[in-house]
């Protein structure tokens, strides 16, 4: 355990901790768009800037990638930092002014234009690289990746190919927080990044599952017997309440 | 593409994963330019993820994804050559050649290609063709380069 301080207020954490995930756990309000609990941080946004003042000494640095230190004090804002913010806002809202997610965070900053235009491409992406993270880290699938460099640099499956990796969870478009994956699904398939799958149901009620392929990816990280994925989590709910009640109440509900 | 060769020389690094640059170095020198067959088979031997190769092979400049011709022009188009007008030797490529950056002749003889800086600012505007070096061009410097190579082409 450390101590610091955050906007004044004595924190704890713990070795290893960075600076926004303790300051979020305490209830400042710091705004991210690269940032995921679940993933390693990769300080592409800049938005999370924050103050550390550590032996007299103070800089600007982004909390997601910044080491909780014993000591330091932290501010989470003034009129320093909000004025960077606006500015790195102004810098990513030209990637795509219209988006709706950036827009928003824009309105949040203050910000509600920008200076800016990003001419090679406007699909809302703005490469912060979640998406290949949450793919890589999380579901260990690693379908996507970043490609190509400078303005050229995007995400994509190798070679724009369906990917082979791929297992049609949907988790890249889930965390994209411009929300710029696409993706559709009908009541049997499921399409992303140019590959179909085809949807199972839940034995019981007939509801969506996942695709084949993420199933069988769950149950080989989980080890959860395969029957596991057979209903929904309702059906399987119910399921175990029956079994019980047949054991407790003989069968009856009283 | 023979996939022997992409086996000859991931054997050469004991299928290092840490050596997938220079793997990748040595396929290119090889090949010409890094065929999709050929990364497939680098990231089944080194047992790592498609993404990680085809991240790397896409990132350098210095590899191609698309097959190559025999004579590669790098225009410099890096501060100092920039100024020493490569934009117009550039040019004078692109109208000779009738082809954009990036692109290949149709008779598979020239790639043109764009560098940032190749350490030879004093030589400026520098075209480097392969291992060769050519220093302050200018149009016609360009035609007659260009005239030179078709000649050693057909020889
Ligand atoms: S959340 Fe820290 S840089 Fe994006
Ligand atoms: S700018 Fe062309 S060699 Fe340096």
């Amino acid at each position: 355990m450390l101590t610091f301080t955050i906007d004044g207020q004595t924190v704890q954490a713990e070795e290893g901790q960075n600076l926004l995930e303790v300051a979020l756990a305490h209830g400042f309000d710091i705004p991210t768009l690269c940032y995921h609990p679940s993933v390693s941080a990769y300080g592409a946004c800049r938005l999370c800037l924050v103050e550390v003042t550590q032996r007299g000494r103070s800089r600007i640095t982004t909390s997601c990638n910044y080491p909780a230190l014993p000591g330091i004090s932290v501010v989470t804002r003034n009129d320093r930092i909000d004025r960077l913010r606006r500015l790195v806002m102004e810098l990513i809202l030209c990637r795509d002014p219209g988006n709706p997610q950036l827009q928003a965070m824009a309105d949040r900053l203050g910000v509600d234009r920008t200076r800016l235009r990003f001419a090679s491409r406007q699909d809302g992406c703005i490469l912060c690289g979640l998406c290949e993270r949450i793919c890589r880290e999380s579901i260990g699938a690693d379908a996507i990746s970043f490609v190509g460099r400078g303005h050229e640099r995007r995400l994509a499956t190798p070679f724009d190919e369906p990917s082979e990796s791929c297992v049609g969870c949907l988790a890249c478009a889930m965390v994209c927080p411009t929300q710029v994956i696409e993706f559709t699904q009908d009541a049997d398939t499921r399409t992303i990044w140019k590959r179909t799958f085809t949807l199972v149901k839940c034995k019981e009620c007939g509801a969506v599952l996942g695709t084949p392929e993420e199933l069988a990816l769950f149950q080989r990280k989980t080890g959860l017997d395969a029957s596991y994925f057979d209903t929904c989590d309702a059906c399987r709910k119910k399921q175990t309440a029956t079994a019980f009640a047949a054991v407790t109440w003989g069968g009856q509900r009283p | 593409m023979e996939l022997e060769m992409v086996d000859r020389i991931v054997d050469r690094y004991d299928a290092r994963s840490s050596a997938l640059l220079a793997i990748l170095q040595d396929i290119q020198q090889e090949a010409n330019y890094l065929p999709q067959a050929a990364l497939r088979q680098v990231a089944r031997r080194l047992d790592i993820p498609l993404t990680r190769v085809v991240r790397m092979a896409t990132f350098y400049a210095a590899f191609s994804l698309k097959p190559r011709g025999r004579f590669v022009c790098n225009v410099c188009l890096g501060t100092a050559c920039h100024v020493r007008g490569a934009g117009r030797v550039l040019d004078q490529f692109q109208r000779t050649l009738g082809i954009g950056v990036g692109e290949t002749t149709d008779d598979g003889l020239f790639t043109l290609q764009t560098v940032n800086c190749v350490g030879a600012c004093a030589l400026g505007p520098v075209v480097v063709v392969g291992e060769q070096y050519h220093r302050e061009m200018n149009n016609r410097k360009v035609d007659r380069m260009l005239k030179s190579y078709r000649k050693q082409a057909g020889e």
